[in-house]
């Protein structure tokens, strides 16, 4: 068959017009096998809040526990590499001088400077992570959670440099030799991503509350909307005194500290 | 062109083909197709020998089929897929795939080795002889997450009573 330039030209027109129509409008004979037939929904067990964030109660915090750390990092595969180089921590324990180093001051009791202060990411409102991640792996979900999704992590780091907090840690190795028990229940990592905390995402897609908010013996974990006036964290922080970790940053930090 | 020179370019052009062509003589022409095992307990038990989608779809598809789980339940929340017909699945490899699929190696990787493919899917999500080797707790153990239903044992049947009305 004799085409001209001119017929391969106006077949070319035709065919970008037709990638053009979207697959729904397409009568079904047309529709490529995948469109319109199979979808996803949401568990209708999920917790489901407007703004998540934490309220951690100092007073009510023991130096001799840790059990919100091994249950948080038992439910999440958090590997244990030995070494404070290479460590990753979801969540960990800190002294309160090194939590609030702007708090300190001579006449602070050294009881109280050298006080437990549970550390973890703060799923910052304005998260300086989310805004230097390249590929998109890290993201901020409508209701506040600081994600990463691990597919696209490149292991560039930029978000540990960008994290006020160090909320965040690098898997130098292969992460799996180094967890004591794999929990099959989620994923380990693999080498070269970066982890941190979740907020417990997949326990609250099942509609249960963090693994450190339901093993803290003392009730010092307070988890909730910080949008609906009569949450839990709410009313935690209600009358009290509040501390944000690096509120002067602007960063916007959603776990709030009672003293 | 004088016909000596032709039969020097057919000469070489049979070598290249020839050559082009070592993967097939390498591999055999008529290799027989993987063999899958089908026959796990959890596959033996259930009420229809049906895979979240149609068996053809799912050995074209499942690649494409787990993307689509991986980005809807990651970064969307949406963690339930409805399938074609309409069974309500947990949208997560290792908690669906392999609660059927139990031994990779002898479902898996039986294509993959045979494609030459090696997907990083096993460097994070957890397959049984992880489970085996290396862990002892399961969620069941722990009593928690024993509601958790393995497929296909759908969610549908579990949430008809407690599901409003609305879109899906």
């Amino acid at each position: 068959m004799h085409s001209s330039r001119r017929d391969f030209l106006k077949l070319t027109g035709i065919a970008l017009i037709g990638a053009a129509v979207p697959d729904a409008l397409l009568p079904a004979g047309l529709a490529p096998a995948w469109a319109g037939a199979p979808g996803f929904r949401p568990d209708v067990r999920a917790l489901k809040a407007a703004r998540w964030g934490m309220v951690i109660d100092l007073a009510k915090c023991r130096p001799d526990c840790t059990d919100c750390i091994a249950a948080c990092h038992a439910a999440h595969n958090v590997p244990a590499f030995g070494n404070p180089k290479d460590e990753i921590a979801w969540i960990r324990r800190e002294t309160f001088g090194r939590i609030f180093p702007a708090q300190v001051h001579r006449h602070l009791e050294p009881r109280r400077q050298a006080g437990p202060v549970i550390a973890l990411c703060n799923h910052c409102a304005n998260p300086p992570c989310v805004r230097v991640c390249p590929t998109g792996a890290t993201f901020r979900r409508p209701d506040g959670i600081v994600m990463m999704d691990y597919h696209r992590c490149i292991g560039c780091r930029f978000c540990i440099a960008a994290c006020p907090y160090g909320a965040r840690g690098m898997n130098y190795r292969d992460p799996r030799p180094f967890i004591r028990r794999i929990d099959p229940g989620f994923p380990t990592r693999t080498r070269g991503v970066v982890e941190k905390c979740n907020f417990c995402v997949e326990r609250l897609a099942v509609g249960k509350p963090p693994a450190c908010v339901a093993a803290c013996p003392y009730g010092a974990l307070t988890f909730g909307d910080l949008e609906a006036p009569d949450s839990a964290v709410r009313r935690a922080i209600a009358g009290r005194t509040v501390l944000r970790r690096k509120p002067e940053l602007g960063t916007e930090p959603q776990v709030y500290y009672t003293l | 062109m004088k016909g000596t020179d032709r039969w020097k370019i057919f000469a070489g052009l049979f070598v290249f083909l020839a050559l082009a062509a070592l993967p097939f003589w390498y591999g055999g022409w008529d290799r027989p197709a993987p063999v899958l095992d089908l026959d796990t307990p959890a596959i033996r038990q259930l009420p229809e020998r049906r895979c979240v989608e149609a068996t053809a779809f799912m050995r074209a598809n499942h690649m494409t089929l787990l993307a689509d789980w991986r980005d809807a339940s990651t970064r969307d929340g949406r963690r339930i897929y409805v399938a074609r017909d309409g069974r309500e699945i947990e949208a997560s490899l290792s908690q669906t795939c392999l609660r059927c699929h139990t031994d990779k190696t002898r479902f898996c990787d039986r294509c993959h080795d045979d494609a030459g493919v090696s997907p990083t899917c096993w460097d994070c999500h957890v397959v049984p002889e992880d489970r085996r080797e290396s862990a002892t707790v399961t969620h069941r153990q722990r009593g928690e997450g024993g509601d958790v239903s393995p497929f296909p044992v759908d969610v549908a049947a579990r949430e008809k009573e407690s599901r409003g009305p609305g879109p899906r």
